[in-house]
């Protein structure tokens, strides 16, 4: 293991380092980090590893947490899930919410939505629809600010749903069908600054036979993204406040998804004309 | 207190103190009940009811204030009334005073 030459991230406050034996690897977690690469450690970073242990065992750990896989995509996405969750466990003030964060120019829409909603097939949709997605499942809420900052995970998308989105499409990145294991940075460049949301979008099921898009209140859309927060640092008080905040600032909508490439549409138009609208 | 039975005109309402109302720029209200960690979202209608369950609006009263407001019916007012302090009553959102008979 080349640990002196092993890249070091920087995510939110959170460093680690990266160890592993496996090329590819360094490879993939370097395009999903890419934009927090750091070399500026202070020794008491954690060690994020991955080693292949044979042909069919692959070995990952992160602090406490850590486990064996048959299959490189499987170590690569437990590992990328313990940091995920301790990026947001560091957290000292910001509101972990599970949602999708959608760039349009310097603007942000939040996708929230509970699991199974939909919310990554969608997000890759718009990708493919030349939207910049930052993030597909969690964000953070600095509640100074309200900026909201994307933490990058890899889309974790099935083959029906790589079906559904190469239909009448170019094919999904070559890391999907080699490691299944696809992240924002394959779909545009950086992420550009965090920002407020303009949009909060709540995804609603079940699925209906034509998209849906409603607009509702900011009480409603309040409460929904409350749904969508974690146990945070923060007390349950300060935490509606926050998120009442943020509502506040936004045009919030209900979306009903239909047909997958309808629904991407019915987005895309929504935040690319309000957009447009607004100058 | 008392939160059983038919609402009537005279009936007084008061906010739970372990509720915390946060008013939105749309006029609509995010209500939680801290004791439980409910949230429920109120529109612009039920914000105004919310604001007047301060144990001095009896629901007659309320229903004029709102026809004054509301181009609708006041019977119609009355019945979205008594519904939603009903669903509030419910919900441990506001207490129904007691009321001498």
């Amino acid at each position: 293991m080349a640990g002196q030459d092993m890249p070091s991230f920087c995510v939110y406050g959170f460093r680690f380092r990266l160890h592993t034996n496996v090329n590819d690897v360094q490879y993939l977690m370097t395009g999903l980090y890419r934009d927090f690469l750091t070399s500026n450690l202070n020794g008491s970073e954690a060690e994020a590893i991955i080693q292949r242990e044979r042909e069919d065992q692959f070995s990952w750990r992160l602090g406490e947490k850590g486990g064996t896989a048959s299959t490189l995509p499987h170590a690569l996405w437990n590992l990328e899930a313990a940091l995920c969750e301790t990026i947001i466990r560091s957290q000292r003030r910001s509101i972990a919410i599970h949602a999708a964060i959608i760039q349009v120019e310097d603007s942000i829409a939040i996708l929230a939505g509970r699991s199974q909603a939909g919310k990554t097939t969608l997000s890759l949709a718009l990708a493919r629809r030349g939207l910049r997605v930052a993030g597909d499942d969690v964000a953070l809420v600095e509640p100074e600010t309200l900026n909201v900052l994307p933490i990058p995970r890899c889309f974790h998308v099935d083959d029906r749903g790589a079906a559904l989105l190469e239909a009448g499409g170019p094919p999904l990145p070559t890391a999907w069908r080699r490691f299944r294991f696809i992240v924002p940075n394959d779909f545009g460049g950086p992420v550009g600054s965090s920002g407020h949301p303009r949009w909060l979008i709540f995804m609603r099921g079940p699925r209906a036979g034509h998209p849906m898009i409603a607009a509702v209140s900011q009480a409603e859309m309040t409460a929904r993204l409350l749904s969508e927060c974690g146990q945070g640092p923060l007390s349950d008080s300060e935490t509606i406040a926050v998120i009442c905040r943020l509502a506040s600032g936004a045009s919030c909508f209900a979306l009903t998804p239909g047909p997958l490439g309808e629904t991407a549409d019915a987005i895309t138009t929504l935040l690319t004309q309000s957009k447009r609208a607004a100058g | 207190m008392s939160s059983g039975g038919e609402l009537s005109g005279s009936d007084l309402f008061v906010r739970h103190p372990e509720v915390e109302s946060n008013l939105l720029p749309d006029q609509t209200v995010l209500l939680f009940q801290k004791d439980t960690s409910l949230a429920v979202p109120v529109n612009a209608e039920g914000a105004a009811i919310w604001k007047m369950c301060d144990g001095a609006h009896t629901i007659d009263r309320m229903v004029d204030n709102l026809t004054e407001i509301y181009d609708q019916e006041r019977n119609r007012i009355g019945q979205d009334v008594r519904v939603f302090l009903g669903e509030l009553v419910r919900l441990g959102l506001v207490d129904r005073l007691p009321t001498l008979r």
